[in-house]
């Protein structure tokens, strides 16, 4: 039985004691015999009277604890014990009967006092009346309206009265049936017998103190039947009291408030979690709520950011604030008249925020009814999925970026599935290759459209096992009207869906054969033709040497004649002759030599343009000191100091070479006849990518002036009687160096000799090496 | 002709050049014991029939390339293909320098070759140090008697 021990009634013992009978009675005879023996130990102190004084203590315990009978009891057992046994046993003398006496009727009289201390078991004024305490007349009938108020009381109400210290003393039907405790069970028992623990300390003190000052407290508890269930009753305490003495008894009326309790906080727990929602939706949706015309009644946070409207701005306008001008007036009409039907409307709608910029939502409007299903309010959910269509857009306009480089590609490309060569897309050019229509290809794989040889999609197939892809692989396949086709096909394994498809690109080669065909045939037609020019050519250059060959043979030999015969007569008859007919003789004779240079340096000359260059590495200085000492006999008894300086190996033909080297030197040498002390230099320039040979001699000279003369043809700078010569030994020179791709040139002044530059390759040619011989 | 053997043969066809060839030898004093031969057949029948005739072959020939009827390289490459007359020097004398002449020659065993120049004094010098050479200084094999 659980007593609570935290309730504060005041004037309460602490201690628990038991309220069964014969406990009480027990307790009582305990107490006393412990006070007797007490007492027997402070005899000393109180002579014999402590006893005395003492048992008056157990005995109004008794009375006030247990009633008017156990203090009789005590006080019994007390003077038996104090004025018979202990003497007794203690040897003490024995008490005076009129001692005795004395004890038994204070004892008697405090019991009976005790008992009617204690309060009396109220009993219905109406019992005791019918207990026989007649009533005056008058009260009678209040009595009865009394007795009939609380017939209806009953009949609706949970009542209970308490002592004042909370004890029950009376209970009607519907407090046992709420409580569950029986009659018995409840009276006299402490109305905590009911606590749910559910109320805080603070409630309870604030209740007493109510009604202890004798307020009504009106109030709601929660209370706890015998099995252990929850209600609730909405609680009205009357205290009565008589006069303005504290309240003896409390009368509580109850009202069984469960259901209503409970609704309460299915309520309160619906909203909470409606709450939740909508906490969770602003956090993720675009929130409005608009009356039946479209007003706009409520927002969310949301919905001001991305608008970029405050509350106030939006509220009691209508959604056209918003209107981007991007849908046309039947989308919205369409709107319209779905929610006004009561149907839930979906769909994705451009707005426009207040700084002009642009956002698209996602909506759903639905719609809500009124008693007679006419809408009183729309709340539209949005979710804002510009990013979403700014994607979109993007991804359509790549698409179609790829799609249109698919299609319209020059080159024609296929896909298709690896596993059964099903073809997935092809563009226009291969369509056009391969003479067909999409309906023919569709749903067909290479091979059954008839594109494919089994053995070349075999090939295809291990190369592309083997390495992924296929380069520049060249087959043979038809068009599907039968033509042939050189296609070079590269493949390309690619993943698709999950699924392993294959990218091929083809290349007619028909047409580049054809072409190549052609060339090949031009080719060989040319070269038959360069063949022929070339013999042509051959054999005109025979001719022209045979030519020259035997003009000059034939032309020298009258002049052999000519001199040898000129002379003979000036052997033989030159005694004969004067020295003018001896002069003219000799003159006879210089002509046939010249003549006769003239021819050799002609043929050497004609001879230039049809020797075949052939461009070796030259060992230039060992060149030049051959040809030096060629030459230098015939200057046999002159001061000549020829100087070499070291000279770096050029491209070019030797033989050729010699003669520019012969020629140049030979001219230095004459040149320089008429010099006590000639000197010749041979050296290079080390300017530039190419050596620039020169020869510079102390002769003569020449002017400037005439320097173009220099090269040309029979072009002399000096008289035939200060130097001799041709002419044609600088325009062969000439040539030959501009054969090897070079280039000429002289320095002189008059009388302070001359410097002749040559180079035998151009700068920026860089021909092929040839080992040097 | 005297009927001592011959000694050069002289084969050339140009009637100056012929001229001062002998010129330039007598003037040489070489010698004037010379067969002169017009052209290239000429040449060859004289020296297969002295030959066959067992008579002693001329110890120098000197050959003009330009020949009518049978060609100086030609009957040089007769004579040096036949045993009988493969011994005897032969020193072609032409006025053409021309490489492929002498290569040829060369090739087909001519003894020496030599440019006749136009200058007839360094022609009568060049023929008289033929003679001195060939007639002279160079051993030839002994000749058939």
């Amino acid at each position: 039985m659980n007593q609570d021990t935290s309730s504060s009634t005041p004037g309460r013992w602490v201690i628990p004691l038991p309220k069964s009978g014969a406990l009480v009675y027990l307790g009582a005879m305990v107490l006393t015999a412990s006070t007797i023996a007490l007492g027997a130990s402070l005899d000393h102190f109180f002579r014999g009277h402590a006893t005395l004084v003492l048992l008056l203590i157990p005995v109004a315990l008794s009375a006030r604890w247990g009633g008017r009978g156990p203090g009789i009891a005590a006080t019994l057992i007390g003077v038996l014990g104090a004025t018979v046994l202990l003497p007794a046993y203690t040897g003490a003398e024995p008490v005076t009967h009129g001692y005795q006496v004395a004890l038994l009727c204070s004892g008697l009289v405090i019991s009976v006092l005790a008992q009617r201390e204690q309060s009396p078991v109220p009993e219905s004024p109406a019992a005791s009346a019918e207990a026989g305490n007649l009533p005056p007349p008058d009260l009678r009938a209040v009595l009865k309206e009394y007795a009939d108020l609380r017939i209806a009381l009953n009949e609706h109400a949970i009542v209970e009265t308490t002592d004042h210290r909370g004890v029950i003393t009376h209970v009607n039907e519907k407090f046992c049936a709420i409580s569950q405790y029986s009659r018995g069970e409840l009276i006299g028992r402490d109305h905590r017998i009911v606590n749910s623990r559910h109320h805080p300390k603070a409630f309870w003190a604030q209740f007493w103190a109510t009604i202890q000052r004798g307020e009504v407290w009106n109030g709601e508890i929660k209370n706890r039947a015998k099995d252990g269930s929850y209600y609730w009753v909405a609680t009205t305490v009357v205290p009565l009291r008589e006069d303005h003495r504290p309240p003896r008894h409390y009368l509580a009326i109850h009202a069984n408030i469960t259901d209503r309790k409970l609704a309460e906080e299915n309520l309160r727990t619906a909203t909470r979690e409606l709450l939740d929602l909508k906490t969770a939706l602003d956090e993720h949706a675009i929130v409005a709520m608009t009356d039946p015309a479209g007003r706009i009644t409520y927002v969310n946070d949301k919905f001001c950011t991305i608008s970029q409207y405050r509350r106030e701005e939006l509220l009691g306008q209508d959604h056209r604030l918003l209107n981007s001008g991007h849908h046309p007036k039947a989308f919205f009409q369409e709107m319209w008249r779905t929610i006004a039907a009561a149907g839930v409307w979906h769909g994705e709608i451009k707005n426009r925020a207040k700084d002009g910029s642009y956002y698209w939502v996602e909506s759903t409007i639905v719609p809500f009814l009124d008693e007679q299903g006419r809408p009183r309010q729309y709340v539209s959910i949005r979710a804002d999925i510009t990013v979403r269509k700014l994607a979109e857009a993007a991804l359509r306009e790549s698409q179609l970026r790829f799609s249109a480089a698919f299609q319209y590609s020059p080159a024609a490309i296929v896909i298709h599935q690896r596993s059964n060569l099903a073809i997935l897309d092809v563009n226009e050019s291969f369509l056009e290759m391969f003479e067909c229509t999409r309906e023919d290809v569709a749903r067909q794989s290479l091979i059954s459209a008839g594109l494919l040889d089994g053995n070349v999609a075999h090939d295809i197939s291990a190369q592309l096992d083997a390495r992924g892809e296929v380069n520049n692989l060249e087959v043979v396949a038809r068009t599907l009207r039968g033509k042939l086709l050189h296609l070079n096909v590269s493949v390309k394994e690619v993943e698709l869906a999950g699924e392993s498809c294959a990218l091929a690109i083809v290349v007619d080669l028909t047409a580049r054969r054809r072409a190549e065909e052609e060339v090949r045939t031009l080719n060989s037609v040319l070269e038959k033709r360069v063949m022929e020019r070339t013999a042509q050519l051959e054999s005109a250059n025979h001719e022209l040497e045979a030519f020259s060959y035997s003009v000059s043979h034939d032309l020298r030999s009258p002049l052999r004649a000519m001199d040898g015969f000129t002379q003979a007569l000036l052997d033989d008859y030159g005694e004969k002759l004067d020295a003018q007919g001896r002069h003219y003789a000799h003159v006879v004779r210089d002509s046939a030599q010249k003549m006769s240079h003239l021819i050799d340096d002609l043929l050497a000359f004609s001879r230039l343009s049809r020797v075949p260059l052939a461009r070796r590495a030259v060992r230039v200085e060992a060149l030049v000191r051959e040809v030096v000492a060629e030459l230098l006999p015939r200057e046999q008894g002159r001061a000549l100091d020829v100087r070499i300086a070291a000279l770096p190996d050029c491209q070019g033909d030797r033989a050729l070479l010699k003669q520019v080297w012969l020629n140049l030197l030979s001219n230095a040498f004459k040149y320089t006849g008429k010099r006590p002390h000639a000197v010749v230099e041979v050296g290079c320039l080390s300017t530039g990518s190419v050596p620039i040979y020169f020869v510079k001699d102390n002769g003569t000279g020449f002017d400037m002036r005439y320097a173009g003369k220099l090269f040309g043809v029979f072009q002399r700078l000096h008289r035939m009687d200060e130097f001799e010569g041709t002419g044609v030994g600088l325009a062969i020179v000439q040539r030959i160096v501009q054969r090897h791709g070079g280039k000429a040139w002289a320095e002189a002044a008059p009388d302070q000799g001359a410097t002749f530059f040559f180079s035998a390759e151009s700068p920026s040619e860089i021909l092929h090496e040839q080992p040097s011989h | 002709m005297n009927n001592q053997a011959i000694e050069i043969l002289l084969v050339e066809d140009n009637p100056s050049d012929l001229q001062l060839t002998l010129r330039a030898l007598q003037k040489a004093n070489i010698s004037n014991r010379i067969h002169v031969a017009r052209d290239g057949a000429e040449a060859l029948e004289f020296m297969q029939g002295s030959s066959t005739a067992g008579d002693p072959s001329p110890r120098l020939i000197l050959l003009d390339l330009k020949l009518p009827k049978v060609d100086g390289l030609d009957v040089l490459r007769q004579l040096k293909s036949d045993p009988r007359t493969q011994a005897v020097p032969i020193v072609v004398l032409t006025s053409s320098k021309e490489q492929s002449d002498i290569v040829e020659s060369y090739r087909l065993g001519v003894n020496s070759y030599i440019v006749k120049p136009v200058n007839f004094e360094r022609f009568s010098a060049a023929v008289k140090d033929l003679g001195l050479y060939w007639l002279l200084l160079n051993q030839s094999p002994n000749r058939a008697e």
